[in-house]
């Protein structure tokens, strides 16, 4: 298969406390031309650190690449050398968070932000710049784009700042994008609206995108495949079908049930009790087994691989989900 | 139980000395909350809940209106004095990290309300820490710890007892579970439910996730720019809301089953400026529906035709769009796996202490 990025056995540790731990462990993944994966998992499953480390963004001194390969259009991100990372990153890889703010500059109008980046790059003339920054603008679907050129970040609404955000990091026609939580900041009908614009620009120029969120109706929404990581590892992986369908790994399930939609009937929600653990705790075969319902002793205790159910299916379970149930009723 | 009658309140946001911009927090809303019931109060940000919530708690004064507690009118200001109301109404917020004192252990978090309120001698107090205790489900070990050893479930969950430890009548939740990942919401959320089914407490929720109200709720409230829209039974709003604002955020929400997702294009536009409330109907510039009356006639919170206590301030509110449910309703295989954690929740003790 064409592959844009691939991501081979990636591990990063942080430290914390003077030790260093294990964040991410053996991650493997692959993003082909204009497909959309979407990373899924609680906060502290290593998603975001997954991210920065295909962005050579992870902070000096506090988490690091300790193994793995970054495969990004022949070179690998995980070795590359700084002028390398800053020409891959900003250009062909953009990328999204969820506080704008944050990855603004907050004394620098808008349109000089915008500007700025393409005449340090000597592409184009101050005018020429200026006419594509208001071009990006009116594509990310910014109300009225040439006030906004003007404008300071803090006088925008957060829905305005993240659609900055995405007209910032597509501006230079990158082949990838990854938007981390880009839209778990804003209201539920500003977030349709930034989702909508997204996706449009996603399908238009047929980008590729790596997108985290926590929120399983996003990636129904906008997702080609699913990877599902769990206390720095990933638990499973498929299509959009396989994982909401049909998913197999007990944490997936779990997550699923989670939702209010599929709740049992009645008030109360479904609890996965216990939480995510912690970096030093040490454990025995699977990650996810103090809270999975169907923890066997002895098997579930030795190490457990990431085993292919179906082509592009893969799941880190022993005792994986296999109803067929859904599909007799539907027969 | 709590009755707000066209409660104003106006902040100063900035302007000169002479000529002050005011903006409309709340404007002149009337809402009631019934005794026992889990009431939820939903909108965008920044529409006025935790305005109300904390006028509700007594942390605020309103400009105008009133606010009845249990049939009596309370006066300014007076929640804040009179030990008693503030025993009665007590509050919890979304992010319980910063509402817990992080030098003090969770044993003493619990106690402090329980000597202030007048709990009882120190043994009646300390039978009460013990109960509070096994209602959240803490070993009693581990009231010896400071509350940044726990996660933040964990501490949402010292913020609960804390705020139900001298029995309030009523416990105003904001956003408590906006901050906590899907797999903790539930543990919070089923402890509310217990807390309102079990002890009769009323519970006032703020929250922005319509699927999960939709869910707990009794009954809902919607608000839109200081003004409650839409209110009534959760069913009867969720299933057929008669308020154009209701429905597109309802549109909105993300889901996971396929057939039930996106009804309809996202809401154009953002909330209008607290500053400068558009006229006669608050909405008319973002709804779709909007005809040359809503520009002249503002509607008032009226009941909807044929129903039972469901109101919309909508002229259009008599005419009935339910919304399509998903055709089967949504199914994964092996969801059910997690299921008995939902019973196994079931309170243990709550009744008992309420006897
Ligand atoms: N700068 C850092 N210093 C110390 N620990 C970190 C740092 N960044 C991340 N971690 C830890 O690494 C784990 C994975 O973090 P992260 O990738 O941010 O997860 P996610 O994005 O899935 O929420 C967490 O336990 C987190 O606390
Ligand atoms: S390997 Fe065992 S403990 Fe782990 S998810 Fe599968 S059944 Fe559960
Ligand atoms: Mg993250």
């Amino acid at each position: 298969m064409d592959t844009l990025l691939e991501i081979n056995n990636l591990s990063v540790t942080v430290m914390t406390g003077g030790r260093e731990l294990a964040a991410v462990r053996n991650v493997s993944l692959d993003v082909a031309p204009g497909e959309v994966l979407a990373i899924v998992g609680e906060s502290g499953s290593g998603k975001s650190l997954t991210a920065l480390s295909v962005l050579g963004l992870l902070s000096k001194g506090v988490a690091r690449i300790s193994e793995g390969e970054i495969i990004f259009d022949g070179d690998d991100l995980a070795k590359a050398r700084p002028h390398v990372l800053d020409r891959h990153r900003g250009r062909d890889i953009g990328m999204i968070f969820q506080e704008p703010l944050s990855a603004l500059n907050p004394v620098l109008k808008i349109g000089d932000q915008i500007i700025e980046g393409m005449v340090v790059r000597n592409e184009v003339s101050r005018t020429e710049a200026r006419k594509r920054a208001l071009a990006a603008l009116t594509d990310v679907r910014v109300s009225d784009p040439e006030r906004r050129l003007d404008q300071y970040p803090h006088e925008l609404s957060g829905g305005m700042r993240q659609r900055v955000m995405i007209a910032l990091a597509l501006i230079s026609s990158p082949r990838l994008l990854i938007a981390d939580e880009p839209t778990t900041a804003l209201d539920v009908t500003i977030q349709a609206q930034v989702l909508e614009v997204l996706k449009d620009l996603q399908r238009r120029r047929g980008l590729s995108m790596i997108l985290i969120t926590h929120d399983l109706g996003i990636v129904a929404d906008m997702a080609d495949r699913i990877a599902v990581m769990y206390a720095g590892e990933i638990v499973e992986t498929g299509t959009v079908d396989d994982i909401l369908s049909a998913p197999k790994h007990p944490y997936t399930i779990g997550l699923l049930s989670c939702l209010p939609e599929f709740s049992p009937p009645g008030r109360r929600l479904v609890v996965m009790q216990g939480s995510i653990p912690a970096l030093d705790e040490r454990i025995d075969g699977c990650r996810f087994k103090s809270r999975c319902p169907r923890y066997q002793p002895g098997p579930c205790d030795a190490p457990i691989p990431l085993i292919d159910l179906a082509p592009g299916h893969q799941c880190r379970c022993i005792r994986p989900f296999r109803s067929q149930l859904a599909k007799v009723h539907h027969a | 139980m709590l009755e707000l009658k066209g409660a104003v309140k106006r902040y100063s946001g900035g302007g000169s000395i002479f000529k002050k911009r005011w903006l409309t927090a709340l404007d002149h809303l009337s809402l009631t909350v019934r005794r026992g019931e889990f009431f939820s109060l939903v909108g965008e940000s920044g529409c006025g809940k935790s305005t109300l919530a904390r006028i509700v708690a007594g942390l605020e004064n309103l400009d105008d209106g009133e606010l009845h507690f249990d049939g009596r009118r309370v006066p300014d200001i007076s929640i804040f004095k009179d030990r008693q109301m503030r025993r009665r109404v007590q509050m919890i917020f979304q992010d319980p990290y910063s509402s817990l004192n992080p030098r003090m252990r969770v044993g003493d978090i619990l106690r402090e309300p329980l000597r202030s309120f007048g709990w009882g001698d120190a043994p009646a107090i300390e039978k009460r820490v013990v109960e509070l205790a096994e209602i959240i489900r803490f070993p009693l070990s581990t009231l010896e710890r400071y509350p940044h050893q726990f996660s933040g479930g964990q501490r949402q969950r010292i913020a609960i007892a804390r705020a139900i430890a001298a029995t309030p009548e009523v416990l105003i939740c904001d956003e408590p579970v906006s901050a906590l990942d899907v797999s903790i919401k539930g543990q919070i959320i089923n402890l509310l439910i217990d807390i309102q089914e079990q002890l009769g407490v009323t519970i006032l929720f703020i929250s922005h996730d319509l699927s999960l109200v939709s869910k707990i709720s009794d009954r809902v409230g919607v608000m839109y720019l200081g003004r409650i829209v839409e209110i009534g039974d959760a069913a009867s709003v969720f299933s057929d809301p008669r308020h154009p604002y209701t429905r597109v955020l309802l549109d909105a929400i993300p889901t996971v089953n396929r057939d039930g997702r996106r009804q309809g294009a996202p809401l154009a536009g953002e909330v209008p400026s607290p500053f400068a409330i558009p006229t006669a109907c608050r909405f008319r510039d973002r709804c779709s529906l909007a005809f040359d009356k809503c520009a002249i006639e503002e509607p008032g919170l009226d009941a909807v035709a044929s129903t039972r206590a469901h109101y919309a301030a909508c002229h259009l509110r008599d005419r009935a769009q339910p919304r399509k449910a998903a055709a089967d309703p949504p199914r994964i295989p092996g969801v059910e796996i997690f299921y008995t954690n939902t019973s196994e929740h079931q309170p243990s003790n709550l009744a008992k202490e309420t006897a």
